[in-house]
């Protein structure tokens, strides 16, 4: 009955200090959505606008153009500028690369590939590599299909046998050759950049409200000397500490639920998850906020003011928000950052999601992670109840 | 319990580090009084109230309340005591009743929210915040707040410090009602006419020692001097009346106003003569009182206490 008092009074706390509650909301959905926004921008394999200057003006440029665009990859701008305007209009952001096409010099009619030039803009270093890897390629289809479309005016002469197996050898070699490498995902399901973020964010979101959130609070109550007025009731601290995990825990299970209505309803983040899957992210939600509420309980410990819970709790969040593996997997990491940064609290949470709810893993594969996270729980609840002084001694 | 006594104090002593910030103190608080520790800043008022109270531990001694030794037995102690803490908070976001509520729902036992609102007139402010009340209405606050279980004994911690006069002397009444409804009070302060208007019983506390322990009206009279004569003259006294009045009991300079002595004798019959000595001098102002515990004050601890702040002690106008 006392417990959940607190926990009721915790609860209304919480709701009422609109500002805090904001911010908790809002600082991991203002991630969600930005990367929502970026990824719609960058849907497919979109790399962005492309002007077209066509000085060749003849059937191979009009062919080059129509593979561009069936192509998906540029957005095709055409506007009837001329090159110097086109790169204006680069600078300005209005496109993100300028191609001209030209007649090779003293070519007349149709060329057999017309010479081309991609103008790119520096800011757009991530993709610059990607579209001139494009033309490359395209190029060199154009020049295969050209040289098949030859073979196979000689193959409908009358030529010697022999020479004609070999021509038909070499239209089958171009032919293979030519053909753009095939592309599939390794993985069991059509997982996006988004969703592998989405993931992270999640995570991130229900850790920066819980360990700053938290030692904020505990450090303010303390502060204040409501924590040493408690203690001079027959309430049990482990009561009171009771309840106000509970309502922290709802809290977190509220992002969870307003986290994923915006990231999957506004932005199609999406999960390849069974019922199992589901469950298990309840469960990490639950174990993860459990796990960054006694890291912000142990922080407190050590802040003899708000302002010092508010610095030492950024100082700890901040960079597990970058080395646990938010914004890239951490895979990518060299092998012994690898063999470090997983080891960190945040990092088996996101791991751990990301194999179960994309990748489609089973929840059996991840009990090493959750010993991780367990394991971390143990230690900062430990060290918290330790270290931390509810009254004056 | 010995007798009716509700607290029993005996040979505490308290360290900070290697500072000894209690050297022993002894006293006992009967059943129903309003007993006052008297001391300067950092004389070890507030160190005590904490260590009867359970919040701190003693170095050495033995505290019991209600019969109860508070180093075994604190669980039950906080069930029938009510705490007011020196500055502290209550939650900001919850309304005054919501707070009582919840502390209410502390105990086995208690006041409904609303009656004790009532008590200070805040009835119709049930659904504000603490944040938003007065400096005075939240000291009225923070003393319902430790009566919401129907405690038996109230300890108060300087819990008027920082109000202006009138607040003060609203919560003096308060202080009274609650005493009246036969509950006994310990409150620590440094403002003597405090101590003086509500106290039955008074300590005086500095440097961790207890100096002097009784009710105040008794204090005064165990003074040498009890007598107080404080005259203005004008233009001053001359040397051999000075040195006269003197020889009559304790000259000094009054403090109050400038030019002004007070002093201090033993009995009737010396103030007569002080008066004859007088009759001669042409007076702005002169009155006779009784002394009072600022005068035990000063003698007991060679300084005066004004607000927060320690002043040299009146000075020998000799």
């Amino acid at each position: 009955m006392r417990t959940f008092k607190v926990f009721k009074a915790s609860l209304k706390m919480i709701f009422r200090d609109k500002i805090a509650l904001f911010w908790a909301m809002v600082f991991p959905l203002m991630f969600v959505a930005l990367f929502g926004i970026f990824s719609q921008g960058m849907s497919g394999n979109n790399l962005g606008k492309l002007a077209w200057i066509d000085r060749a003006a003849d059937n191979t440029s009009a062919s080059l153009k129509q593979a561009v665009e069936e192509s998906g990859v540029f957005e095709l701008t055409e506007k009837g500028w001329s090159l110097e305007e086109a790169k204006e209009a680069m600078r300005n952001n209005k496109v993100n690369f300028v191609l001209l096409v030209e007649k090779p010099e003293g070519a007349a009619g149709d060329s057999v590939f017309p010479e081309i030039t991609l103008f790119t803009d520096v800011k757009n270093q991530s993709v610059n590599a990607a579209a001139a890897s494009f033309f490359d390629d395209l190029k060199r289809q154009f020049f295969t299909a050209a040289l098949v479309a030859q073979i196979d005016y000689v193959l409908g002469l009358d030529i010697d046998p022999q020479a004609k197996q070999f021509y038909a050898d070499l239209k089958k070699e171009l032919e293979s050759s030519g053909a753009p490498v095939r592309q599939e995902q390794g993985g069991k399901n059509p997982v996006k950049y988004y969703d592998m973020i989405f993931v992270g964010l999640v995570c991130l979101g229900i850790m920066n409200y819980a360990v700053t959130g938290f030692a904020i609070h505990l450090a303010s109550l303390r502060e204040q000397k409501i924590l040493k007025r408690l203690l001079t009731t027959p309430l049990p601290m482990h009561r009171f500490m009771l309840g106000e995990i509970s309502a922290y825990l709802v809290l977190a299970f509220a992002q969870l639920g307003v986290m994923l209505a915006v990231g999957m309803g506004l932005f199609g983040a999406r999960f390849y998850a069974g019922w199992s899957g589901w469950w298990f992210l309840l469960l990490l939600t639950l174990l993860g906020a459990l796990l960054f509420l006694s890291l912000g309980f142990f922080l407190a410990a050590f802040a003899k003011t708000v302002n010092a819970a508010s610095g030492m709790a950024n100082g700890v969040a901040i960079p597990l928000m970058f080395l646990g593996g938010v914004f890239f997997p951490l895979e990518l990491l060299p092998g012994p950052f690898y063999q470090v940064f997983r080891f960190l609290p945040l990092s088996p949470m996101i791991q751990a999601m990301r194999s179960v709810c994309l990748e489609g893993d089973p929840v059996s594969s991840q009990l090493p992670r959750l010993a991780i996270m367990l394991g971390w729980l143990a230690l900062t609840a430990g060290l918290g109840l330790a270290f931390f002084r509810f009254g004056d001694e | 319990m010995s007798g009716d006594r509700v607290i029993e104090v005996q040979g505490l002593v308290k360290f900070y580090g290697d500072r000894k910030v209690l050297k022993g103190i002894s006293f006992h608080v009967n059943r129903g009084e309003v007993f006052g520790l008297l001391g300067e800043n950092g004389a070890g008022k507030t160190t005590t109230l904490e260590i009867i109270e359970g919040l701190r531990a003693a170095s050495s001694g033995n505290v019991t309340v209600l019969g109860m030794d508070v180093s075994k037995d604190l669980p039950r102690i906080k069930e029938r005591i009510g705490v007011q803490l020196q500055s502290s908070a209550y939650f900001e976001q919850l309304t005054l009743e919501e707070i009582l509520d919840l502390f209410r729902s502390f105990y086995g036992k208690g006041m409904e929210p609303r009656e004790l609102l009532r008590l200070v007139g805040l009835q119709d402010r049930s659904n504000t915040r603490v944040g938003q009340l007065s400096g005075g209405l939240k000291q009225r606050f923070s003393i319902i707040a430790a009566l919401v279980n129907d405690p038996e004994l109230v300890f108060l911690d300087e819990p008027t410090t920082g109000l202006d006069p009138v607040a003060r002397r609203n919560l003096w009444e308060l202080v009274r009602g609650i005493h009246e409804q036969g509950k006994t009070v310990i409150l620590t302060s440094h403002y003597l006419e405090e101590v003086e208007a509500l106290c039955e019983r008074v300590a005086i506390i500095k440097e961790g020692e207890i100096l002097t322990m009784d009710t105040v009206a008794n204090l005064i009279l165990r003074q040498a001097n009890p007598i107080r004569l404080d005259f203005l003259p004008r233009g001053g006294l001359e040397p051999g009346l000075h040195w006269r009045l003197s020889e009559m009991g304790e000259l000094r300079e009054s403090g109050e106003r400038a030019g002004e002595l007070t002093l201090f004798l033993r009995d009737l019959k010396t103030l007569k003569a002080a008066l004859r000595e007088l009759e001669l001098v042409e007076l702005e102002r002169m009155a006779v009182s009784t002394a009072n515990l600022e005068d035990v004050f000063v003698n007991l601890t060679g300084s005066r206490i004004t607000g927060e702040e320690e002043l040299p002690a009146g000075r020998a106008a000799r």
